[in-house]
């Protein structure tokens, strides 16, 4: 036969590309046979076409054929793993307990991140929802309250066509009954009909578009409902709300569903705004909450911009230079809005940020755990790596192989992460005091993070230590025990292990100083005397706070009380409101920036304060109650007065009966005490009372009966003229609760995370030791023939670890320093720094971290050395 | 026994029909005959290397040729297994059928 002809150049090139190398010689033989056939058949042309065609149609099933390989190489590569994990099965668990551990915070942390990013979302269009705020000028400087006056949310539709609606309510604390002997104490909204229209609030029962047009009309949440009616048909049934004494009676038209717990407010039951102007007494010139729906497109900033004008236009100028309004979009309110007499506990961005960065640093810990262990024990692998680098693996391979080694341990861990996030999520929830839940099956998005937080955790885990395993050669690996060139690999490791061990710190120190001024401020002086003090508030009850002789009267007479009083100041949590005041004997343009205080007739004398200068107010002098005041001795001092009694101060607060202003008279002096919280230095104050305002009695119980006194209270309560329960709450405790709450949580936080630190570098540490314990088991073998006596050879395997714990202090002393002085920063009052403190919890974890090694330490060094050393 | 895919059987088939003459491109030749479909190059190698993979061939090099460039042949014949696993296809068939009346068009027994 003549020269066969050859196939095109192009094509044969490409074809060599997709063909894997084995195949080169004997599949482009096949391919440049068959077209030689065909071009001696048929000619060129046809060669050439049939041979495109035949390459392209090898192209999917090369594909696939990679693919079978791939998977082949993982589920070897998995297999593997699955082995290696059984062998070395006590250093496995400790790197899949960590990163179970680290993974588990990281759940945690994303469940809270997520709710505190998520409110008040449900609402359809939530983008486009605003709440109106006004910005009023007041004595002291500017204040934004979330109310607006009455009017403004239809005017605003009426007016700007990028207003698409608008709705106003009033919220009320009421009790709700169904029938005379089951009341409920909720919330209630009065509001237009298009509540319904600009919130989405899910009805389960009643027609949307009608259920508010009544004004008569309610709807009640489901819980309010069961509660009232338990499993009956709440529809068209008469609910009545109480307010003060007075009933109102409702129809119920509608059931909603429970409120979420990310709404920025929540409630019971919903009304009719009209029914409440109706109710005697409510001031339908009042204020309300105001929130608007903007249309598409519409820019809130430029409404914004136009509100001035509006305000002019509507309410004269004279207003306008008072007052200006101000949009707020309604999913910022929950993180961002701090306006005073918001409806609900907003958050703040830092609280998610600092629980982020606690997460973050446990799955550090536990990640440094990892690597540390897997480079320590990198030695072991070093034939299996020789070997198949001879067979023909390259780096890249292989560094791939033990990359999925890292996954496949990743994965084990996340399982049990999911495993730990679920079973300790109440405790988290206690925690944090949120509602968190583990939706998986209704939230694949949990699911999909876990896997790449799996997926990442491993890469960067994995990465370092796949690095060290895949670069050993087969020579040196064949040869014997691998030298461990690399210095900077140990100064590597010892560095991570120092990093835990200095997180672990911190943590510790931060929460004995915090849990140390915790104490400080429990035990400390507040300058009144709040102990077995229970106070009640009457607030709801109009009628009854009117009746003082007869309260005190009562209640004093209960056996084991030994002083009770009605009253409406709160010491020790509520510190005052600033305002400018102009003093005698001062010019008109410096005002003295003073503290003002509210409290009452005999409150000084109950709470054990004594009068230093002048008098009290008394009741029997009746312009005590109008134009009297009283300043403590900061205020003197600031005013730089020293004989303030007779001395007058104005302010526009300080007014008669008629409301004309008073220059208010200084009566007497009293101590300095803690008005507000220990965060807050005591101000100058100035003690003022508001007659008519007083609202909470406070009891003072004989401190060897209690528990009788409170029965015999819960008694007389109910021969008084009230509906209201007997609810009380210890004074002690309430300062703690309100002016503490977040103290006493960050203390939990750091003690856990503190815990969790502890016991993730321990294990890290046990495991270190153990393995150094295991290479140098020759080592000490020969140690012990030559004569070293146990005691010898434990102090020199715990020596690198307390070395470590040493140099560890170095980095977290200066770290704890700066964080806790900035956390007591937020403390007026506060203890120093304990040095002490800080030298005690370097004390106990290294005690902590030479235990732990130490039971392994005795272990190996008190190992017969005969075994060892015949195995050579 | 872990089964081979039809398109391995009928491969190991014209393997062992083939005898000695056994590359690639008379098993093409010889899969498309029986199967009626024309296949293309890779789809009678990626099951072949699976095949060599699994031990059920082996192959060796041949003489290069000028015919193709000066490449030489790979020749592929079955090793003991197999031959087992292609007796076992069979034997599966043979099992499958027995005593069954044939399929009319309609669906229906004839």
């Amino acid at each position: 036969m003549s020269d066969p002809i050859r196939p095109p150049r192009l094509l044969m090139g490409f074809l060599e590309t997709l063909l894997p190398r084995d195949w080169h010689e004997s599949g482009e033989g096949d391919f440049a046979e068959e077209y030689a056939d065909r071009a001696a058949a048929k000619g060129r042309l046809a060669a050439d076409a049939w041979l495109a065609i035949q390459i392209a149609r090898c192209i999917p099933h090369l594909i696939l054929h990679y693919f079978y390989w791939a998977f082949v190489m993982l589920r070897n590569y998995v297999i593997i793993s699955l082995r290696d994990i059984r062998n070395n099965s006590f250093y496995a668990l400790i790197k899949m307990f960590g990163l179970g551990v680290g993974m588990a915070c990281g759940i945690l942390v994303f469940l809270f991140v997520r709710d505190e990013l998520s409110y008040d979302r449900f609402h359809a269009q939530a983008d486009r929802i605003f709440r109106v705020t006004e910005k009023v000028k007041i004595p002291t400087g500017e204040n934004t309250i979330p109310y607006t006056k009455v009017g403004i949310g239809p005017r605003l539709r009426e007016h700007y066509p990028e207003v698409r609606n608008a709705v106003q309510f009033v919220r009320r604390q009421e009790f709700i009954a169904a029938d005379q002997d089951i009341r409920v104490d909720a919330t209630s909204v009065y509001a237009d009909p298009s509540f319904l229209e600009v919130f989405s609030f899910p009805l389960l029962r009643g027609d949307r578009a009608t259920a508010l047009r009544d004004p008569n009309s309610a709807l009640l949440t489901e819980s309010l409902a069961k509660k009232l009616v338990g499993d009956d048909d709440p529809i068209g049934k008469t609910v009545s709300a109480y307010d003060g004494n007075k009933k109102y009676d409702l129809r119920v038209a509608g059931v909603l569903k429970d409120i979420p717990a990310n709404s920025h407010f929540r409630f019971d039951l919903v009304g009719s705004l009209d029914h409440v102007w109706s109710r005697a007494g409510e001031d339908s010139q009042g204020i309300v909450h105001t929130y608007i729906q903007l249309i598409r497109g519409a820019r809130s900033q430029e409404l914004e911009a136009k509100l001035p004008n509006f305000v002019r236009s509507r309410y004269g100028e004279e207003l306008a230079a008072r007052l200006s309004l101000h949009i707020q979009p309604i999913t910022s309110i929950h993180l961002r809005s701090k306006l005073s007499l918001e409806m609900g506990k907003n958050s703040s961005p830092s609280v998610s940020y600092s629980l982020g960065l606690f997460g973050l640093t446990i799955l550090l810990v536990a990640s440094i755990n990892f690597i540390n262990l897997s480079t320590a024990r990198a030695g072991r692998r070093s034939r299996e790596v020789g070997l198949r680098k001879t067979i023909g693996a390259t780096k890249p391979q292989l560094i791939l192989q033990f990359l999925i080694e890292s996954l496949v341990l990743s994965l084990i861990s996340l399982g049990i992460a999911v495993c730990l996030a679920a079973l300790t999520l109440p405790f988290f929830n206690s925690l944090v005091g949120k509602n968190l839940y583990l939706d998986i099956a209704g939230q694949p998005q949990i699911l999909l993070g876990s896997f790449i937080l799996a997926f990442v955790v491993a890469l960067l885990s994995g990465f370092y230590p796949s690095f060290v395993i895949a670069s050993y050669e087969p020579v040196e690996a064949f040869k014997g025990d691998i030298k461990k060139k690399s210095a900077a690999g140990i100064f590597i490791r010892r560095g991570l292990g120092i990093l835990q061990f200095a997180a672990s710190l911190v943590f510790i120190m931060g929460a004995l100083t915090i849990v140390r001024q915790l104490d400080f401020v429990r035990k400390k002086d507040l300058g009144f005397r709040h102990e077995n003090v229970i106070s009640i508030n009457i607030l709801r009850d109009e009628e009854l706070s009117t009746r003082r002789d007869l309260l005190e009267r009562e209640i004093k007479g209960v056996p084991g009380v030994e002083d009770a009083i009605l009253t409406n100041g709160t010491p020790g949590i509520n510190g005052g409101y600033p305002i400018k005041c102009i003093s005698e004997g001062a010019s008109e343009d410096a005002p003295s920036e003073l503290n003002m205080v509210f409290f009452s007739f005999g409150y000084f004398r109950f709470f054990g304060i004594d009068v230093l200068q002048g008098r009290d107010i008394d009741r029997d002098i009746p312009t005590d109650a109008w134009s009297s005041i009283l300043i403590n001795e900061s205020a003197r001092r600031s005013l730089g007065w020293e004989e303030p009694v007779g001395k007058w101060l104005k302010n526009d607060f300080f007014v008669d009966e008629q409301n004309r202003p008073v220059a208010a008279k200084v009566i007497g002096v009293v101590p300095d005490f803690h008005n507000g919280s220990l965060h807050d230095p005591i101000k100058p104050s100035v003690y003022k009372i508001i007659p008519g305002s007083d609202h909470l009695i406070y009891v003072r119980l004989r401190p060897d009966s209690l528990q009788e006194t409170l029965r015999a209270l819960a008694a007389k309560w109910r021969t008084l003229p009230t509906r209201l329960p007997f609810t009380y709450q210890f004074v002690d405790e309430q300062i703690t609760e309100r002016s503490y709450q977040k103290d006493i949580r960050s203390a939990r936080v750091y003690g856990i995370a503190s815990i969790l630190a502890v016991v993730l570098a321990c294990l890290g540490a046990v495991g270190q030791m153990s393995f150094a314990a295991e290479r140098r088991k020759k080592e000490i073998g020969i140690r012990k023939v030559l004569g070293a006596s146990t005691k010898s050879i434990f102090a020199m395997l715990t020596k690198e670890s307390v070395g470590l714990a040493l140099a560890a202090n170095l980095l977290a002393w200066p770290a704890a320093y700066y964080l806790m002085n900035h956390w007591l920063a937020g403390f007026a009052y506060r203890r120093g720094i304990a040095w002490g403190l800080f030298a005690a919890s370097a004390a106990a974890i290294m005690a902590i971290g030479v235990l732990t090694v130490s039971i392994q330490g005795l272990r190996a060094a008190g190992a017969n050395p005969a075994p060892i050393i015949r195995n050579e | 026994m872990r089964f081979c895919s039809r398109p391995e059987e009928i491969i190991l088939y014209a393997i062992w029909r083939l005898g000695d003459l056994a590359y690639c491109v008379p098993i093409r030749k010889e899969v498309s005959e029986i199967s009626g479909t024309d296949w293309s190059l890779g789809a009678v190698y990626v099951p072949l290397a699976r095949l060599e993979k699994k031990g059920l061939v082996r192959s060796r090099l041949g003489t290069p040729t000028q015919k193709r460039g000066g490449r030489s042949k790979r020749y592929y014949a079955l090793t003991k297994l197999g031959l087992q696993a292609l007796a076992e296809v069979r034997r599966l068939q043979e099992e499958m059928w027995v005593g069954m009346p044939k399929i009319a068009s309609d669906g229906k027994p004839s």
